[in-house]
């Protein structure tokens, strides 16, 4: 069975929705667009359409392969979609997760993160080589061996991408409160993009936010402390090939300067801002500096690093 | 399957072009609404609080602030004065640093500004509008560090 690419169909909507919060931002203020930033993130997004033709294939061919190997033969019912959809979103939440935490994963999604603006443009800033980190495997493989079809597990998988493009925004505050419990929200959203101490690392759901709440990464988003976007090392350039690549670069120059296999799989597959001297600032080492700083007292002491890389 | 490649490409091409024209009237659309201000660090203060949110726990020598004087860039020492912040204006936001004096490639003139070279591809260069004695600090502290 052949599925339409639910993406291809969204993305006059998505031009029309990014007119329309512009012309908003410009009436109320309550969004922000900057020009050049506004076309660096498109200009991501152009090359993630062009990556995902000319490389998407590796992931579509992974799939087919593993087919043979499904316990279940699930069809194209009703059911099966719906039930496709939410598993497609539990994993997702859980590459997202290992995407924040795992270097490897994060200099790919970084990019999605490297815009100090958060606007509906940003939703469509993402990388360029991501079938090259090879997550399709560790992530994508669960519910074909489950026995769902490829086409459906791509079909609910962009789903779920479309879903998210309308949370990007800062132009809608609250939803209902029914709806802020169970799914992902703007609100929900903005935490997630946020780099102050107390927002970094939470909110990772695609679609529901249950999961968040399931596994103890859910953080409301507080009137008192407004969403600072970006990086915790923002970018000093709009140039794409920079904002695609720095992460890649910074594994490259890491690696070859570990002095042991222990390092080099440290600066690879450790955490962002990982070090083996711990000099360098993780998302744990920040909260925990700020969880000081503000006085809420802290297991163990920070210690204090040279600061000479900080972690993104 | 020669010409089914082909085909495809000249569908992506067309693709292409189609997204980029959007993109070129999108940044147009955006240019002529306007709505959004260059940034400036506005004084002393504004140039620590935007350091001190960026690196938690790190604190600034008040006394060692210096703003540039068209207002897009600044800097200030650490406490220790081993580090040096350096925040700089980009679009409508600041970008900020934290750099040891091995970060710093070179300092040069470059018309009636300083540049500042910094050995970070994402933040390669600062222009600096400092008068002399400014800029003799931050050359003190790059070669302090290359005569230890």
């Amino acid at each position: 069975m052949e599925l339409p690419n639910p993406i291809y169909f969204a993305v006059p909507g998505f031009v029309a929705l990014i007119i329309a919060e512009m012309i908003f931002a410009r009436r109320t203020g309550r969004a922000q667009f900057q020009p050049r930033d506004t076309v660096a993130s498109l200009v991501m997004g152009l090359g993630n359409m062009v990556s995902g033709v000319l490389l998407g294939g590796f992931a579509l061919g992974w799939f087919i392969y593993l087919e043979q190997f499904a316990v279940l033969e699930i069809g194209y019912v009703w059911w099966a979609f719906a039930l496709a959809f939410v598993l497609d979103d539990f994993v997702y939440y859980w590459a997202h997760r290992f995407a924040h935490t795992v270097r490897w994963w994060w200099a790919d999604h970084v990019v999605h993160h490297s815009s100090q603006h958060y606007n509906l443009s940003t939703a469509l800033r993402q990388p360029w080589l991501s079938p090259l980190t090879l997550k399709f495997i560790f992530f994508g493989s669960w519910l074909i061996l489950i026995g769902f079809p490829p086409a459906m597990v791509v079909f609910v998988g962009a789903l779920n991408l479309v879903y998210q493009f309308w949370i990007h925004t800062e132009a809608i505050e609250k939803t209902p409160k029914w709806f802020e419990a169970v799914m992902n929200t703007p609100s929900h959203h903005r935490v997630h993009h946020a780099t102050n101490p107390r927002y970094l690392d939470r909110n990772y759901a695609g679609v529901f936010i249950v999961w968040d709440k399931m596994f103890g990464t859910f953080e409301p988003e507080r009137d008192d402390e407004p969403c600072r976007y970006g990086i915790v090392k923002n970018l000093g350039t709009y140039n794409p090939i920079v904002i695609s690549m720095h992460e890649w670069w910074g594994i490259v120059k890491d690696v070859s300067s570990a002095k042991s296999i222990r390092e080099a799989l440290g600066y690879w597959l450790g955490p962002p801002g990982w070090s083996p001297d711990g000099s360098r600032l993780s998302s744990k080492l920040i909260k925990q500096r700020w969880a000081e700083q503000k006085g809420d007292g802290s297991p163990e002491p920070a210690p204090t690093p040279q600061e000479t890389a900080p972690a993104e | 399957m020669k010409n089914a490649i082909m085909s495809d490409l000249v569908i992506l091409a067309a693709l292409v072009l189609v997204v980029g024209l959007i993109t070129a009237f999108l940044f147009w659309l955006n240019t002529r609404l306007g709505g959004w201000s260059p940034s400036r660090i506005e004084d002393n203060a504004h140039a620590i609080s935007s350091l001190e949110q960026d690196h938690i726990g790190v604190r600034f020598d008040d006394e060692s602030v210096v703003v540039a004087t068209d207002h897009l860039s600044a800097f200030a020492f650490s406490d220790d004065h081993v580090r040096l912040g350096l925040v700089v204006a980009m679009g409508d936001r600041l970008v900020t640093r934290l750099v040891g004096p091995e970060e710093i490639g070179a300092i040069t003139s470059h018309g009636d500004n300083q540049r500042l070279m910094l050995k970070d591809w994402t933040l390669p260069v600062i222009d600096l509008s400092l008068t002399p004695d400014q800029i003799n600090v931050l050359k003190q502290f790059v070669e302090g560090h290359n005569k230890a």
